[in-house]
C-alpha cells in the first residue's frame, strides 16, 4: 500500500535521510520509531508529497506520492509533526473548513471523535493548549473516514489518558482493515497499537521488524533499593546482571530469567522495586548490543 | 478557483482590505473637498510652506486646475503608493508565504488538490483584492464628484486612470506574489515583498527632487505611471500598461510555477 524506495533527502548542510527503504502492508499498522532529529518527519513530508526527493521515491497505492499528490490525499488522512491551524479560527470552524476543501463530511463520525476525545471544539485555536490543538488535528485526519492513515508522532501533547483513547482508537481503525504508518519517539506506543516496525537513525533505516520481535529482543530492568551489604551480596552470589547507581539504588536487566531474580530478591529486605522506563535508547542499546550506536 | 480556500482569503483578509478601502477612499473625499476651482488653492498655500524638494519629491508640483488633475496630482502622485500597497504587501505575504512560515500550509497541501490549484486560486485572490479596492475607491469617486461637482471631473479619463493604476498594482502585486512563493521562511517573503516596491518608491522620489538625479527615477518601475502623460492624452499610458500587465502575467505564473515545484518543509 505504502512504499518507500531508497529514498534519500539530503538537506543543505548534509543532514536527512539516506536510501531508506521500507513498506507497509494495506490493512497494517506500521510503527516509525526514532530519536528526536532522526529523519521521521523528513520521510513522512516527502509520503506527503511536500518535497522532492535527492534520490529515490514512495508511493501510495502505487502512485508517486510527488507528482500524485492530489489522487492520493482523497484516500489519506495525515497529522502533521507540528500542528499549526489558521488564524482565528475555532475547532469547528476549522473542521468546517478542512471539510469543504475535501468536499466530504461525515459529521456522525466527526461528532463520535469530538466526543471521544472531549474536544471543546467551539474554543478559539489559537487560545487552546496544545494537547488541545493535538485533538483537533487527530480529528481532522480521522473524520472522513480515510483508507490510509499517516500520523507524524500523534500523541504528542496528549495526556495519558487520551493517549489511551487514541491507541484505542488505531486499534479499531486497523480491525476496521484500515492501512496506518505512526511516528513516533515512544516504544511503548508503538508496541501496543502497531504489527511491525521500522526503526531510524540519523537518517538511516536501522531496522524493519515484526514488533514481537523487537520485544523478545529487549531486556526489562528493574530498579531495586535493598537494606544493607549482606543483601548486595546476595545478589553479586546470584549472578543476576546488576548495576549498583550512584544513589545507592540496584539495576537489575533481565532476559526471562525472571525466577532467578525473584529467589534472589526474596532472600533480601527489598525496600524499593520499580521497573525502569524503556526509552528509545535503551532499545537500541538492547537491539544491537552496547556497542551499536 | 476554490470556493472555501476564498471563503478563508476573505475571512482572513476582511479586517484589512476594509481599513485600507476605507482609508484611501477618505483622503480622496478630503482632496475633493479641497477641490476649489474659483479661488486660489488652499493646499497650494500649504504646500509654499515645505521645502520645495520635499513636494518635489511626493509629485505634488504641476497640480493643474481642473478637478481630475487635481485629484491626479494630490492623489495618484504620492498617495497611490501607500494605502493599495499596503494591502498589496501584506495580502500576497499572507497568501503563500506567511501559511509556509507557520506550518499551516500542510493541512491546504493534504487535501486532494493540485499545488497548481492551490496557487492559482490564491493568485487570484491576490488580484482580486487589490481589483476591489480600486473598482471600491473609484464608484466613490465618481459618486462623491457627482454630489460635489456635477460635471466637472471627466468621467472617461478618470477610469482610465484608475485602470492604469490597477494595471501597475497587478505587476506590484506579481512582486509580492512570487516573492511569498519563493520564501522559506516568512521573513524573506517580507523582505523581497516588501523591499523591492519600496526600493522603486525611493528611487521615483529621488529621480523627483532635482532634473539632474531625473536617470534615477527611470530605474524605478513606477516610473511607468506618469499621470500627466495620462491626462495630456499620450499614447505612452498604453504602451505603459501593457508592460504592467505582461509583467504582472510573467511573475505571477512564476510564483505559481515556483510554487508547484518547490520543497515545502512544512
Amino acid at each position: 500500500m505504502i512504499q518507500i524506495s531508497h529514498l534519500t533527502k539530503i538537506y543543505p548542510g548534509g543532514k536527512g535521510i539516506f536510501d531508506v527503504s521500507f513498506h507497509v502492508e494495506e490493512g497494517e499498522a506500521f510503527g516509525f520509531l526514532g530519536p528526536n532529529g532522526s529523519g521521521k518527519t523528513t520521510t513522512i513530508r516527502q509520503l506527503m508529497g511536500f518535497t522532492n526527493a535527492t534520490e529515490g521515491y514512495c508511493t501510495i497505492k502505487k502512485l508517486d506520492t510527488r507528482t500524485h499528490a492530489k489522487e492520493i490525499q482523497a484516500y489519506l488522512g495525515y497529522v502533521p509533526g507540528e500542528i499549526s491551524f489558521f488564524d482565528n479560527m475555532t475547532g469547528t470552524e476549522f473542521m468546517d473548513f478542512i471539510s469543504r476543501m475535501r468536499g466530504k463530511s461525515n459529521p456522525k463520525r466527526r461528532q463520535m471523535l469530538v466526543e471521544r476525545f472531549e474536544l471543546e471544539s467551539d474554543r478559539k485555536i489559537r487560545k487552546m493548549s496544545k494537547g488541545m490543538k493535538q485533538k483537533v488535528g487527530l480529528i481532522t485526519a480521522f473524520m472522513h473516514d480515510p483508507e490510509i492513515l499517516i500520523l507524524d508522532e500523534p500523541t504528542s501533547g496528549l495526556d495519558p489518558l487520551m493517549q489511551r483513547r487514541f491507541i484505542e482508537l488505531i486499534l479499531e481503525e486497523r480491525s476496521r482493515g484500515k492501512t496506518i504508518l505512526m511516528s513516533s519517539h515512544q516504544f511503548y506506543e508503538v508496541e501496543r497499537s502497531c504489527q511491525r516496525a521500522a526503526i531510524i537513525k540519523d537518517g538511516r533505516i536501522a531496522t524493519v521488524a515484526d514488533i514481537t520481535e523487537l520485544k523478545s529482543n529487549l531486556r526489562k530492568s528493574y530498579i531495586v533499593s535493598v537494606s544493607g551489604e549482606s543483601d548486595l551480596e546476595q545478589i553479586r552470589l546470584s549472578g543476576l546482571p546488576h548495576q549498583v547507581l550512584s544513589n545507592g539504588h540496584i539495576e537489575l536487566t533481565i532476559t526471562g530469567d525472571y525466577n532467578l531474580m525473584l529467589t534472589t530478591l526474596a532472600k533480601c529486605n527489598v525496600q524499593n522495586l520499580e521497573t525502569a522506563t524503556q526509552t528509545l535508547e535503551q532499545i537500541f542499546i538492547d537491539y544491537y548490543g552496547k556497542e551499536g550506536f | 478557483m476554490n470556493r472555501a480556500l476564498l471563503r478563508l482569503n476573505i475571512k482572513n483578509n476582511r479586517f484589512l482590505w476594509s481599513i485600507m478601502t476605507l482609508v484611501f477612499c477618505f483622503y480622496l473625499a478630503i482632496i475633493m473637498v479641497m477641490y476649489n476651482p474659483t479661488t486660489t488653492d488652499a493646499l497650494d498655500d500649504m504646500l509654499e510652506m515645505l521645502p520645495q524638494a520635499l513636494v518635489r519629491a511626493m509629485n505634488f508640483q504641476n497640480v493643474g486646475a481642473s478637478l481630475l488633475t487635481f485629484i491626479a496630482g494630490y492623489i495618484y502622485g504620492f498617495l497611490i503608493f501607500m494605502f493599495p500597497m499596503v494591502l498589496s504587501i501584506v495580502v500576497n505575504h499572507r497568501l503563500v508565504g506567511s501559511l509556509v512560515d507557520k506550518g499551516s500550509l500542510a493541512f491546504l497541501l493534504a487535501t486532494p488538490h493540485s499545488r497548481n490549484k492551490l496557487a492559482q486560486s490564491q493568485a487570484l485572490f491576490s488580484l482580486l483584492s487589490i481589483t476591489g479596492l480600486f473598482t471600491v475607491s473609484s464608484i466613490f469617486s465618481l459618486i462623491y464628484a457627482a454630489i460635489l461637482f456635477p460635471g466637472q471631473l471627466e468621467i472617461g479619463k478618470f477610469i482610465l486612470l484608475n485602470l492604469y493604476a490597477l494595471s501597475m498594482y497587478y505587476a506590484i502585486g506579481g512582486i509580492g506574489f512570487l516573492s511569498s512563493c519563493l520564501a522559506s521562511e516568512g521573513k524573506n517573503s517580507l523582505a523581497l515583498g516588501i523591499g523591492i516596491p519600496m526600493t522603486f518608491l525611493v528611487l521615483q522620489m529621488l529621480g523627483s527632487v532635482s532634473d539632474q538625479y531625473a536617470w534615477i527615477g527611470n530605474l524605478s518601475l513606477y516610473a511607468l505611471f506618469d499621470p500627466d502623460k495620462l491626462i495630456a492624452g499620450d499614447p505612452f499610458v498604453y504602451t505603459a500598461m501593457g508592460v504592467f500587465l505582461l509583467l504582472a502575467i510573467l511573475l505571477y505564473t512564476s510564483g505559481i510555477f515556483v510554487f508547484k515545484k518547490r520543497n515545502f518543509y512544512v
